[in-house]
């Protein structure tokens, strides 16, 4: 106990050290910025900006004499982010050709600026240097005049897109072939093309003390319960760490057992994906940096559902979606069956299978759990191999695999060619699964019952797979059981769940996601 | 509105955690209370009673349901208290000590019986050359697990694992029941005496009564029992018919004369199923359904002497006395040690010990309810 405590102490301690080694790097931040308000003059202001944010990040500092050389204004830019040509037209010429006197104070000459002058789709005034700062440093532009106290930030950043692409992890014969991009802005007009309609509800975030990576939290305002919102709202704004890459490590953070196998987030490239499970009550995160869009609350059976559920025939759909969980089933299971029904339980194994799995394993110098378990793993790393190498190496490596090293090992004996079926259609099946963050998960799963079953036997397989069921029972996505609505009981919605039921019976959205807007379908 | 079981401060006192269960949770948890040692020894009924050993044990678990309503309705006087609350609330902490006491040596005696009948039978068909010792250690620390983690998600998994074993059950019998089933092992029906008969009925009521140890800590968490009767009559009469329908499909299969001279039961007759060349021996999927019924049982026992275990011992990290319980559990089984011994055993549970300590217990309690309320100057309505 002693220990746990020291332990927790130590933990509470390192915890207070990261506190305030955050609030080191933003006073050291602000050891420069300790001027909170805009200065007097346009030279000051350029000044403290420059030694704010270095030369390094190639700040570009102008001076002009505009309203007939009345007024001296200063902008402020970071050549490498602002759009020049959108500044040159739109910003300076304007002003430089603006050569009417003005007898204003300059407080209200910004304003007058921003009306009259300039033309910039985001424009706003702010007498806060941190403000300006943060602006300068994703792109827009500070302008600022001499004794106005305030500056003129113009939106001007030079977003570089990647077209929308087809999506690759989830393709669909049938579905849209749109895909998210990097660009938040983009993935935010894809969600909004589907779901035109007031009730989408966007809040904006950033996180990452040092990323300032932009996130926005989407949902649909009067679906989705009240309660799931205001609580992804205080997770993502208790994230306290310097760099979030993307998503990946946005979800980590803010989801409730991280050690989990089981994802407890959809990740998803599509938008038409997202705008499905929007309707159903969930909400959706998107990040800048980040091709794909995040989804819950989620459940396992979520896993196996995909656009072209919706777009098949009712049939089709539904018998594609079993096929899914047998797959996942088959992926899983197999490999274990097989060892413990040769290890142990032969008299279940028919006479000629068994004939024919005793002649397949003479010579092996291994017993069948070591060959189990060095044959999946090698399976893994050739995998591993042919994903991290470029398309034609890959292939390359996959073909070798197969065709050299699987056929060779069985000629030397060193593995039976009966294990080696077993192991290839493991592996298939495993692809089979359309949420690709279930495939890991398929194969850690895979190697504890092979495990189990090496020692136990189908004693040791049922107790792992009960053991994995009383895991996925305790597991929660913002509340909801992740093996909801089969524990618990919700026969309304098994509808959409190991088959798609025709969409005149899918009437009512779960009472746990959407409680106060039940009815998807009216008469 | 019942008494409530308050703390010294005043506020509700709950010892289990605060939730609730389902409706489809309490009556499949009720359910559950029947898969006692009696899976392993309706063997003896038939023994006792012959062809309609079927229609004694549907009647006996049947019996259970006053028993059960007793119970719930006790829940009328103290919500959301369980048995334990309302004998230290009424009685006092020294005779509610003193029933702990009793009650979990009972449990874990049951719980020796189950995990000594289940590990046996793995022994015999499965894992020929693994100890007993750890087969039951492998469960225990299972179910120990499970218990640790809440009523909330070891009631799920109870959910989940009846339709699993259920389904699985019937599934295997399905498969046997062209060829095997013969309408002459289990016709004449009545080939028995009165006499017999109630005494295998008598034996199977002592026997399922096992599972109402278990209801009596269970009813702290359902909400407002003495209302949700139907919860527990649904449970029982379930069972009845499912545990009855099983053990029919038995005989019908191997017949009342063999039936009544093996000890593993299903696991037993699966042996002799077989479709076509392809598809034999049956009892690696019969072991599923008895795995799961082993697995609820002993998180039960487990349970119910770590809830009434806290009444005599009041410490920080309660999960400590889960862990003795755990140990005194294991250790026993190990000290027993065989199939034979753990199913007479559990024969003479059923015969002698279990019922009676149950009729005993609720009698103190409402003995306790009456004097309490006479006590605070109201009558039992």
């Amino acid at each position: 106990m002693k220990f746990f405590r020291k332990a927790k102490k130590k933990a509470a301690s390192k915890k207070d050290y990261n506190h305030e080694s955050s609030n080191d790097f933003d006073s050291e931040n602000s050891s420069n910025a300790y001027i909170k308000h805009i200065l007097p003059t346009v030279e000051e202001n350029l000044s403290f900006i420059g030694k704010t944010i270095g030369d390094a990040v190639d700040l570009v500092e102008d001076r002009h004499f505009i309203f007939g050389g009345k007024v001296k204004a200063g902008l402020a830019y970071i050549k490498v982010l602002a759009d020049k040509d959108l500044l040159s037209r739109n910003v300076i010429e304007p002003l430089l050709e603006n050569n009417k006197e003005v007898n204003k104070h300059p407080g209200e000459i910004l304003p007058m600026i921003q009306t009259s002058i300039i033309s910039a789709s985001i424009t706003y005034i702010t007498d806060e240097m941190q403000q300006v700062i943060d602006a300068i440093l994703l792109g827009d532009t500070a302008l600022f005049l001499d004794n106005s106290g305030k500056a003129l930030i113009i939106g001007s950043q030079k977003i570089t897109k990647r077209p929308i692409e087809k999506p690759e992890n989830e393709a669909t014969v049938l579905g849209s072939q749109e895909s998210f991009t990097d660009n938040i802005d983009t993935n935010i007009s894809l969600i909004l093309k589907r779901l035109p309609v007031r009730q989408l509800r966007m809040e904006a975030f950033t996180v990452g003390r040092l990323s300032r990576t932009a996130v926005r939290l989407v949902w649909l305002d009067g679906i989705i319960n009240p309660k799931i919102v205001e609580d992804v709202k205080k997770r993502i704004e208790s994230i306290d760490i310097d760099i979030v890459d993307g998503l990946g490590v946005l979800t980590e953070l803010i989801e409730e057992s991280p050690w989990s196998l089981f994802p407890k987030f959809k990740q998803t490239e599509r938008p038409d994906m997202v705008s499905r499970f929007l309707s159903n009550g969930c909400f959706a995160i998107i990040s800048n940096n980040s091709p794909f869009a995040v989804v819950a609350p989620f459940t396992l059976w979520d896993n196996f559902k995909t656009m072209d559920d919706y777009e098949e025939r009712l049939t089709s759909s539904s018998y594609l979606r079993i096929v899914r969980y047998m797959a996942f089933l088959v992926s899983v299971l197999i490999t274990p069956i097989y060892l413990s029904l040769v290890t142990y339980n032969h008299t279940v194994v028919p006479s000629t299978l068994a004939i024919n799995i005793a002649a397949g394993r003479e010579g092996v110098p291994f017993p069948t759990v070591l060959e189990v378990i060095l044959m999946s793993f090698t399976m893994s790393i050739v995998r591993e191999a042919g994903l991290r190498m470029p398309g034609s190496v890959g292939y390359f490596i996959g073909t070798l695999a197969a065709v050299l090293i699987g056929q060779s090992i069985v000629t030397a004996g060193y593995v039976s060619s009966a294990l080696i079926i077993v192991i290839a259609v493991s592996t298939i099946a495993a692809f089979a699964i359309s949420a690709t963050t279930l495939v890991y998960t398929s194969r850690l799963l895979n190697y504890f019952l092979i495990l189990l079953a090496g020692f136990f036997g189908i004693f040791g397989l049922i107790n792992g797979s009960i053991f994995i069921f009383w895991h996925l029972l305790s597991l929660r996505t913002f509340g909801l059981p992740y093996l909801y609505p089969v524990v618990p009981f919700d026969l309304e919605q098994w509808k959409d769940t190991f088959i798609r039921a025709q969409f005149r019976n899918l009437k009512r959205r779960s009472r746990v996601l959407a409680p106060y807007n039940r009815v998807r379908k009216g008469k | 509105m019942g008494n409530r079981v308050t703390n010294k401060n005043g506020g509700h006192k709950s010892l289990n955690d605060p939730y609730k269960v389902t409706r489809e949770q309490a009556i499949l948890m009720t359910f559950a209370c029947g898969f006692s040692n009696i899976v392993f020894t309706f063997t003896w009924v038939t023994k006792t009673t012959g062809k309609p050993f079927w229609i004694a044990v549907f009647i006996g678990v049947l019996a259970n349901i006053p028993l059960g309503l007793w119970i719930f309705y006790l829940g009328k006087h103290f919500q959301g208290a369980t048995v334990f609350d309302i004998l230290e609330n009424s009685l006092g902490s020294f005779i509610c000590k003193i029933v702990s006491i009793f009650y979990i040596i009972l449990n874990i005696t049951i719980g020796v019986c189950m995990l000594n009948l289940f590990a046996g039978t793995v022994k015999l068909y499965f894992l020929q050359h693994t100890p007993l010792w750890v087969t039951i250690l492998i469960l225990v620390l299972m179910c120990t697990l499970f218990v640790k983690s809440g009523m909330q998600n070891f009631a799920r998994l109870i959910e989940l694992l009846i339709v699993l074993c259920v389904l699985n059950y019937f599934t295997g019998f399905a498969l046997s029941f062209t060829r095997e089933f013969k309408i002459e092992h289990i016709t004449p029906v009545f080939d028995t005496s009165l006499p017999k008969f109630a005494e295998g009925m008598l034996f199977t009521v002592g026997s399922v009564a096992d599972g109402l140890l278990f209801l009596m800590v269970m009813v702290g968490a359902v909400p407002d029992s003495h209302r949700h009767y139907r919860w527990v009559v649904k449970g029982f009469t379930y069972w009845a018919f499912v545990l009855s329908f099983a053990i029919l499909l038995m005989a019908g299969d191997v017949s009342t004369e063999v039936l009544s001279r093996i000890g593993q039961a299903g696991i037993a007759v699966s042996r002799v199923f077989y479709m076509g060349g392809y598809i034999r021996g049956l009892e690696v999927l019969l072991l599923i359904t008895y795995q799961c019924i082993a697995v609820v049982r002993t998180v039960m026992v487990l349970y119910s002497c770590w809830i009434s275990s806290q009444k005599l011992i009041s410490i920080k990290n309660p999960w400590i006395l889960l862990v003795l319980i755990s140990l005194m559990t294991y250790s026993a089984a190990v000290w027993l040690n065989s199939f034979n011994t753990a199913y007479f055993l559990a024969v003479f549970l059923g015969y002698y010990i279990v019922l009676p300590s149950v009729i005993f217990i609720l009698l103190l309690v409402s003995l306790s309810v009456v004097i309490k309320n006479r006590k605070n100057g109201c009558a039992l309505k």
